[in-house]
């Protein structure tokens, strides 16, 4: 008797389990548009940019805060770096799952936690039909990677990349990188979203690489690729720019004056990047 | 399964306990990662990681006497207040707080845990379905991360708290359930316990390329809680082979799940089915030079757990410990893993 009343609990507690999960699967609000909002957004492992002195870290996990930014965004597609949270060290925490459950949005985690990447993952407004993730060649530094995801907008398929390159003490990785991912894009009209720790207003290889192959989102929106207003970073006073949203060259037509700055210390120390491109 | 009645006040207690224990373990490791975060490398904080062993405070402890009451009562505010204290927004009081809440959660667990008792058999295997079952009200997060996971912390503690008052009973020492049941709560946390975090060590298994990732999370998460029930419902599955061969069986399917990703559903099942299954068949423990033996098992438990977060982030150790821990999360984990059938094993030894 008493055993079917616990396995009563148990089974009671599996369906819950089920109710309560299945939130990720419920399929997001159609939103057709002809103009999509796409972002780029480092969010530094969910918890808020603590200064240096040990004594005032806090250890604050910000959820609400980067939902509250995403939102304000409006932004259809959202390449997210530094998500990691499912280390043990991070609080062991699906903060990707729980924002796109959040936001009515598809999602690909990119690569998975045994990978010991920092996180790159996708969220979308529309469907995500194909998706990868690969390893860059690593000279120096940690692991980085770069992720590819096909997603079915209502202006049609659209091939979108993510990325995190190494940090700029590591130029060689840097340089084969940059070299890796234009190999990855390829032919392919894509948008390339992603922390690249590249400086615009250094002499920066990579950089250059980048910006010789593709088309700057800023740029084509009618700023100076030095321009001020495209600071990312540090977030509570940005005096330089690393996050950038990149375009193949001729595909797109991005609206003018769409490029737009998201975000507040307190939720990264990055801000988000986004643009409004129309097929 | 014995024919007196269950004591449900002691098995909430005891549930109470195994998942408080776990959520300050969580808080205290995510903390002290915070304090040593940064591309300067690590402080002084890193030594707070040996405050994870609580066989320092239960050395004071005479196990064959029992515990006092007083003493009993002591131990129990204390933890309540450090437990709260943890929950605040700094990461120095977090770490600290719940690292000691820790130190008092091991007599806790001392004193309320035994083995011989159906009422810690369903306990564990309640901790461990209940745990799920968190993170998925959470939707993924830990309870540390909202106000309403603060909420359920804070609930559990009330609840464990109150279970006190309506089904006291006398604390004694059961030395050798505690050495059981200790290694599989902290091998809960660091790979059982989330069923995302299973998902994304798995995500290059073989069955997620062909389902949608959040039909795979659930997959898992119903496959967890269900070998759980099993283990309930038929413990002595596991007596019908040899110790040898179930521990063989175990082994390989904590490799499948960490590095060969073939059967990963099933080997997580099998996993966790026999972990519980094992240590609720070896029920009657007398453990020689138990305090010894803790000390060491702790001891083994913080260097595997050091070992495994330096893995993720040894780009901002020292270059030593870097090369001792990169690209070796996965081995550390299956010591952790290795270490509940260990310690089952060297317990077996002692059955009367």
């Amino acid at each position: 008797m008493k055993k079917k009343y616990i396995t009563s609990i148990l089974v009671i507690g599996m369906i819950a389990q089920i109710v309560f999960l299945s939130p990720m699967l419920i399929p997001p609000k159609d939103a057709s548009a002809q103009v999509i909002r796409v972002m780029t957004y480092n969010i530094h492992q969910y918890y808020v940019l603590d200064p240096s002195d040990i004594e005032d870290k806090t250890g604050r996990y910000v959820f609400d805060e980067l939902l509250k930014v995403i939102k304000e965004s409006g932004a259809d597609i959202i390449g997210l770096q530094e998500n990691e949270g499912l280390r043990l060290s991070s609080g062991n925490q699906n903060g990707v799952a729980w924002l796109a459950s959040q936001l009515g949005m598809y999602y690909y985690y990119g690569p998975a936690t045994s990978e010991q990447i920092y996180g790159e993952a996708i969220l979308s407004r529309w469907p995500i039909i194909q998706q990868e993730w690969k390893q860059y060649p690593r000279p120096e530094g940690i692991e980085r990677g770069v992720m590819y995801v096909v997603i079915d907008s209502p202006i049609g398929q659209l091939n979108v990349f993510n990325t995190h390159f190494e940090i700029d003490r590591f130029k060689t990785a840097q340089r084969e990188e940059a070299n890796f991912l234009i190999d990855y894009v390829g032919d392919r009209k894509a948008i390339i979203l992603g922390d690249f720790n590249t400086r615009s207003d250094e002499n920066n290889e990579a950089y250059h690489l980048l910006y010789n192959r593709f088309t700057y989102g800023l740029v084509e929106s009618g700023l100076h690729p030095n321009a001020t207003e495209g600071f990312t970073s540090p977030a509570h006073a940005p005096t330089h720019k690393i996050d950038y949203i990149w375009l193949t060259r001729g595909d797109w037509n991005v609206l003018p004056d769409s490029y737009a700055i998201y975000g507040n210390p307190d939720a990264s120390d990055h801000l988000a990047v986004l643009i409004e491109l129309s097929s | 399964m014995e024919n007196r009645e269950i004591n449900f006040g002691v098995v909430v207690r005891q549930t109470g306990l195994m998942l408080l224990f776990v959520a300050l373990f969580n808080r205290f490791v995510s903390m002290t990662f915070v304090l040593n975060f940064t591309t300067a490398g690590v402080n002084s904080t890193l030594l707070f990681v040996f405050l994870t062993m609580s066989s320092f405070s239960i050395a004071r402890i005479r196990l064959n006497e029992g515990i006092n009451q007083n003493l009993y009562w002591l131990v129990w505010a204390l933890f309540t207040f450090l437990s709260v204290l943890a929950t605040i927004d700094n990461a120095i009081l977090g770490s600290l707080a719940s690292g000691l809440a820790l130190q008092f959660m091991g007599i806790l667990l001392l004193t309320n845990l035994d083995l011989a008792s159906v009422e810690t058999r369903t306990s564990l295997v309640l901790a461990t379905a209940g745990q799920y079952l968190i993170y998925a009200i959470l939707g993924g997060l830990y309870v540390f991360s909202t106000e309403l996971g603060k909420s359920i912390y804070y609930l559990v503690l009330l609840v464990t708290t109150l279970s006190i008052q309506i089904s006291p009973s006398t604390p004694i020492p059961k030395p050798g359930s505690l050495f059981l049941v200790y290694p599989y709560l902290n091998f809960l946390l660091l790979f059982l316990g989330v069923p995302s975090l299973v998902a994304t060590w798995t995500f290059d298994g073989v069955l997620v390329s062909l389902i949608p990732l959040p039909i795979y999370i659930i997959l898992l998460s119903v496959v967890m809680s269900l070998s759980a029930l099993v283990a309930f419902i038929y413990p002595d599955l596991v007596n019908r082979l040899s110790f040898g061969i179930v521990a063989a069986m175990y082994s390989l399917a904590l490799l499948d799940v960490l590095l060969l990703k073939l059967f990963v559903p099933v080997s997580i099942g099998l996993v966790i089915y026999i972990a519980l299954s094992l240590i609720s068949a070896t029920r009657d423990v007398t453990i020689p030079m138990f305090k010894q033996m803790f000390f060491v098992q702790q001891f083994l438990i913080t260097i595997f757990l050091f070992l495994y977060v330096s893995a993720g982030n040894w780009a901002f150790l020292p270059s030593f410990l870097g090369v001792a821990s990169h690209g070796l999360a996965w081995f550390y984990l299956f010591l952790s893993g290795l270490l509940v059938v260990g310690s089952i094993a060297l317990t077996r030894r002692y059955v009367s």
